[in-house]
């Protein structure tokens, strides 16, 4: 029988990768919008990570072999927009606020990605 | 040369064409993010957008239009394409950020990554391709036909070239499992953003299938591929199909047109306004033509889709085709890169990388340092005062009230007016500087237009599948027409100008509506007073 265990080497890489990523995005922005609090910045950030691209980046993982952390990355943020786009639209017009809605396409999505990175975050 | 050294330099290029293009809307921004009123706004489409998405956040649903800008009907279903006012809604929830705020970013945003998408495609072929042609995208903010796109507020339209370039990204992935989900997932982008987008990315899917099938590469996976993204992408935008079929298709049929004027306001993108480096990206289309050939040739074949889509307005697209050219400075990237990338080929193989950086290092400073220019201020027609007196209107007068505005240096461009959510209806205003000029007064009746966002006819459902048009059954929705004066309740009468003459003008209505003693001042500021008629239907003209 085989043994699953987290690809540590993979995961490690790739959560380094983020960090660097979001603290770019971060000087990108202070460089910017220099008059701007931080605090504004860093909540702005934030949020942009986890509603629109975190659920989507685990989702991409399933990807892996096939796409480099950039593009993934990338591909996340554009597919995040355009869920909740859509979805945040559809449940609004079936009765479910757009102001509250978004955090259960976040939750539904955090399900769906936490699914799939623990199945394929694994080696055999 | 290292890898890691490689990434590293290619990293800094990338970051150094972002922070150029950020750092251009970070002027326009004031330098903040977070602003008392809406801030770089420079045309009344930008309005238009941000009225109808802070309209869905109070509503919390886009079921209807609001009633303040559909002539007070409460029926007009939702028509516009929602992804743009969704995303704002939601990002201005989680940030508290104001939506005026928020969507501006969003647009903003997505050209950063439409243009790391054209890097990441250039990549496809090499490296060198996507350095040398990554300084093309600094033309956003050069060429007034493609940044008024996202400054004047063609935003469905620069969101639709967005996603149409994101769809074309995941069309060179094809070969990974499960690919018509994000396919599908980005065509539906197109779909609810600017559906016009979608028809674009169908022609793309034919251009496509016929690359691969003259390459003898068109296979049964590629067709099965498609096939159930089509299938997934019309499962999750048939609904607003329906929706637009029935009321955009209704109201702006598509009508066979050639033409070389584009009647949205701003210009267009033609390849002769990148100035000198026109003289380069010409030969590079030439050149992308040869390189189809090649096997890794999507990159070309992505060029000049964009370049043959972007002139069809000469074979009837009319104005559609325009707007993918808003993206041109984007999307064309490759065909500089390519006339790099052959000059590159001539040195030898070790100094490459290091030429390519020099050689895109040194485009970057001269589109920078030539053609580079930051934009004025920010706070365009939108001031404080304007600001407050709408955010007054909204708070304290009743929900029924139709306001009557005259003339206002900022009410040309009358969108905003939609942050009031109440009915506004404006003075005609040659008609109203004529009256003036030649008696000194202001009659009674007098030509005004009612505000509202007829473009797609004022759409009502008459049945489950049968729509009426409140555009063609009301004519007061498209005017001027006349009004009686006397029967507004409230008027808006701004005491400074840019126009000294508009101020005098003003000014001699003002008097002549006090002196009849029917009005109070019920609010006023250093920009405007607000008058309220408390005999509707009386005397509110001094003769």
């Amino acid at each position: 029988m085989s043994v699953l265990k987290f690809d540590i080497e993979f995961i490690t890489k790739e959560i380094k990768m983020l960090v660097l990523s979001i603290l770019l995005v971060f000087t990108l922005l202070k460089l910017a919008f220099s008059s701007e609090d931080s605090f504004v910045l860093i909540k702005l950030i934030t949020s942009l990570v986890i509603v629109f691209f975190l659920p989507y980046y685990l989702i991409s993982i399933y990807w892996r072999d096939e796409l480099n952390f950039a593009i993934r990355a990338v591909i996340s943020l554009v597919i995040g927009f355009i869920v909740n786009g859509i979805l945040g639209y559809y449940l609004g017009l079936l009765g479910l606020s757009v102001n509250y809605n978004y955090v259960i396409i976040a939750i539904i999505f955090y399900m769906i990605g936490g699914y799939i990175s623990y199945k394929y975050l694994q080696n055999e | 040369m290292n890898i890691k050294k490689t990434v590293l330099l290619e990293i800094s290029i990338i970051f150094l064409v972002l922070i150029l293009l950020f750092n251009t809307f970070g002027n326009l921004w004031d330098k903040r993010i977070k602003h008392e009123f809406p801030y770089g706004y420079l045309a009344t489409d930008t309005y238009q957008h941000q009225t109808r998405a802070q309209w869905i956040k109070e509503a919390g649903n886009y079921r209807y239009e609001g009633e303040h800008y559909s002539g007070n009907y409460t029926d007009v279903i939702g028509f516009y394409p929602p992804i743009i006012h969704h995303v704002s809604i939601i990002l201005s929830n989680a940030t508290n950020l104001e939506v005026y705020d928020t969507i501006y970013f969003f647009v903003i945003l997505s050209m950063l990554f439409g243009v790391l998408l054209i890097y990441f495609i250039a990549r496809e072929f090499n490296v060198y391709l996507a350095i040398l042609s990554i300084p093309l995208v600094l033309f956003i903010f050069v060429i007034k036909g493609s940044w008024v796109g996202f400054l004047w507020g063609h935003w469905p339209a620069v969101l639709g070239d967005f996603f149409l370039l994101s769809f074309c990204f995941m069309l060179s992935k094809i070969k990974i499992k499960k690919s018509y989900i994000p396919l599908a997932i980005t065509l539906s982008g197109t779909a609810l953003s600017h559906t016009a987008s979608t028809i674009f990315a169908g022609f793309i899917l034919i251009f496509y299938c016929a690359m691969k099938f003259w390459k003898k590469e068109l296979n049964k996976e590629t067709i099965i591929t498609l096939v159930k993204s089509i299938i997934l992408f019309l499962i999750i935008s048939g609904y607003f199909l329906f929706l637009f079929q029935g009321t955009w298709m209704h109201a702006q049929p598509y009508k066979f047109r050639i033409t070389t004027q584009f009647d949205m306001g701003g210009g267009f993108v033609r390849l002769i306004d990148f100035q000198a480096v026109y003289y380069i990206i010409l030969p590079g289309l030439a050149i992308s033509t040869f390189f189809i050939k090649k096997n890794n040739n999507f990159p070309f074949f992505i060029t000049l889709s964009f370049f043959i889509l972007g002139l069809t307005n000469y074979i009837g697209f009319g104005s559609r085709a325009f707007n993918l050219r808003f993206y041109w400075p984007i999307s064309l990237a490759i065909s500089l890169g390519i006339v790099g990338y052959l000059v590159l080929n001539l040195f030898p193989k070790k100094i490459r990388f290091l030429f390519a950086i020099i050689l895109s290092l040194s485009s970057i400073f001269f589109i920078y340092n030539n053609y580079y220019s930051t934009f004025g201020d920010g706070r365009a027609f939108m001031s404080q005062e304007l600001w407050d007196m709408y955010d007054w209107i909204k708070n304290n007068l009743p929900e029924n009230a139709n306001i009557f505005y005259f003339y206002g240096d900022s009410y040309d461009q009358f969108a905003h007016v939609g942050n009031t959510n109440r009915l506004a209806t404006r003075i005609e205003f040659k008609d109203y500087f004529n009256m003036i000029a030649s008696n000194r007064t202001i009659a009674r009746n007098v030509k005004a237009w009612l505000f509202n966002e007829h473009g797609a006819g004022l759409p009502y459902k008459k049945s489950l599948l049968q729509f009426g048009y409140r555009d063609e059954e009301d004519k007061r929705t498209q005017g001027p027409l006349d009004y009686d004066l006397c029967e507004f309740k409230y008027f808006v009468i701004d005491k400074l100008s840019r126009i000294p003459e508009a101020m005098a003008i003003n000014q001699i209505t003002l008097n002549k509506i006090i002196n009849t003693k029917n009005f109070e001042k019920i609010y006023e500021n250093k920009l405007s007073v607000i008058l309220k008629n408390n005999k509707q239907g009386g005397e509110c003209i001094e003769v």
